[in-house]
């Protein structure tokens, strides 16, 4: 064999390698500075760009903007210093979207040790970056209801056998009383045992409700807020007019996003709340508000009656949480409207300085564009 | 013999049908006690300062804690006690209905002196209250003169 036919052998079996490559990867090659000199198909297809619209530049054309300085100004210093580096880039397509590439960036010399190019071997994994940020989304969220459930037995544990206890309590009396002969008690006990039932059957249809939201399967629509509010405190209008309660809805309420049977539970509850911590006061007034904002609509539900400290302000939302127990309720009615309102995408939070009253506001998120 | 000195109890209780119970337990079981009350963990630490409506009252010699409190739970309350070095001389016990292991671990690295969960059979607390009162008896009993 000629060194002719060894060479182009030799020469074959390069293009052969560089076609197997080329099917497979990404390539790109630039000069000692930065230069793209060579890119194939596969770049071009990924990135969107012509040839002619990367040759001679360099690979800020499809930087994304999404690392930091510093990952480039390490990548640089492995290179130039002849080591090969591997690692995960974002870049920017021509067409504004981003695309992940795991990259090898490998610098090439000539014998007489000269840096003379750097050719770069990537592949796209763009795909696995967004199935791994769902993963840990769903995971995050998968932690969170472990969190929420684990929180929830603890207090159904404590708070469920309350009445129980109390029931067996009253029972015991009652028992020993009757045992021997005496019934002047008799019926007081009993008056506690039916308000111990009372209150577990409460606690017992607040917990199905609150099982409900995110079970039952919502139809969130544009809801006229000026409407729900209206049919939810006439609902209310006896006990507002015995209470002596002045409500006070403020004009032209948004349209807000969720379900309209979630809305009305979420605004009776807050109705609720604020005339039960409203009345403190010797002239209690709840108002309503709210409106439109970026990306959605929020609004409030104030009371002027005693507020809440601060430092109870995250407390308020848990369940079976009462930080009044002179007043009725199962400490499940906050915990429900906040997990309607975050289930419908939204926030709550309180806004209270104690002997101003409280109020508590909800953002929604609006109509979803393109869901 | 242990001679039995009124003991004052500080009961920490939001359910109010329960410090009913427990005052009735005193109270039919002759225990010549007295209970004072307050129904949060927020009150129990004010009362135990001696703030404000509280300025007057006397220490209590046992503290019957419950677990779950509004404001400040029972667990929060008990750290409190327990770092101060006036208060964490006093027995304190934890009432509660539930027997979750998180609560009891927790309560004894907090240095609770007794756990109870909220028994099912009153008889059972009345049992309680009278082994408490004991406990406080011995307790209180004078030390026996060391002769060397």
């Amino acid at each position: 064999m000629t060194i002719e036919q060894d060479l182009s052998s030799v020469v074959e079996e390069l293009r052969l390698h560089k076609h197997a490559i080329d099917e497979h990867a990404i390539v790109a090659i630039t000069d000692p500075r930065g230069v793209i000199t060579y890119i194939n198909d596969k770049f071009c297809k990924i990135s969107g760009y012509e040839p002619e619209e990367l040759i001679g530049k360099t690979h800020r054309v499809v930087n994304s903007g999404t690392h930091p300085k510093s990952f480039f100004v390490d990548m640089w210093r492995a290179i130039s210093s002849g080591k090969t580096w591997h690692g995960e880039i974002c870049n920017r397509a021509k067409d504004g979207s981003l695309y992940w590439v795991d990259s090898t960036i490998v610098p090439f010399y000539d014998i007489d040790g000269n840096l003379t190019q750097y050719v770069s071997i990537r592949a796209d994994v763009t795909e696995r970056r967004a199935a791994e940020k769902l993963l840990k989304k769903t995971n995050d969220q998968l932690t969170r209801i472990n969190d929420e459930l684990e929180q929830f037995v603890y207090t159904a544990s404590h708070d469920l056998k309350s009445p129980i206890v109390t029931m067996q309590g009253y029972l015991s009396y009652l028992q020993r009383d009757l045992s021997e002969g005496r019934t002047d008690r008799a019926p007081e006990f009993i008056e506690r045992l039916a308000l111990a039932a009372d209150r577990m059957r409460q606690c017992v249809d607040d917990l199905l409700e609150l099982s409900k939201i995110g079970r039952v399967t919502t139809n969130p629509q544009m809801v006229d807020l000026n409407e729900v509010v209206r049919s939810v405190v006439d609902s209310h209008k006896l006990e507002l007019k015995e209470l002596d309660v002045e409500v006070s809805v403020e004009p032209d309420l948004p349209t807000v996003y969720i379900d309209p049977n979630r809305l009305t539970d979420v605004i009776d509850n807050l109705l609720t709340n604020a005339i039960k911590y409203g009345v403190d006061n010797d002239e209690p007034v709840i108002t309503i508000g709210g409106g439109t904002q970026e990306g959605g609509s929020k609004f409030f539900v104030q009371d002027n009656g005693n507020g809440i400290a601060p430092e109870y302000h995250s407390k308020v939302f848990s369940i079976f949480e009462r930080l009044d127990t002179s007043k009725s309720g199962t400490g499940i009615g906050l915990s429900l409207v906040k997990k309607t309102v975050e289930n419908g995408g939204g926030s709550i939070w309180l806004e209270s300085i104690p002997g101003q009253g409280a109020t508590f506001w909800i953002s929604l998120p609006g109509y979803p564009d393109n869901e | 013999m242990v001679t039995s000195t009124p003991a004052r109890f500080l009961l920490v209780e939001d359910d109010q049908s329960h410090a009913d119970l427990i005052r009735m337990a005193f109270d039919d079981n002759n225990i010549a006690n007295s209970l004072e009350h307050v129904d949060d963990g927020e009150k129990a630490i004010r009362y135990l300062k001696g703030e404000a409506e509280y300025a007057s009252r006397q220490l209590p010699d046992i503290i019957l804690l419950d677990v779950r409190l509004p404001k400040l739970d029972g667990h929060e309350v008990l750290r409190f006690i327990k770092s101060d070095e006036q208060l964490n001389v006093i027995p304190v016990v934890m009432l509660t209905t539930s027997d979750a292991e998180v609560d009891r671990t927790k309560a004894y690295q907090e240095h609770v002196n007794s756990y109870l969960t909220k028994p099912v059979d009153f008889d059972q607390f009345q049992k309680m209250i009278k082994d408490l009162e004991f406990y406080w008896a011995i307790w209180n009993s004078p030390p026996s003169v060391a002769v060397d």
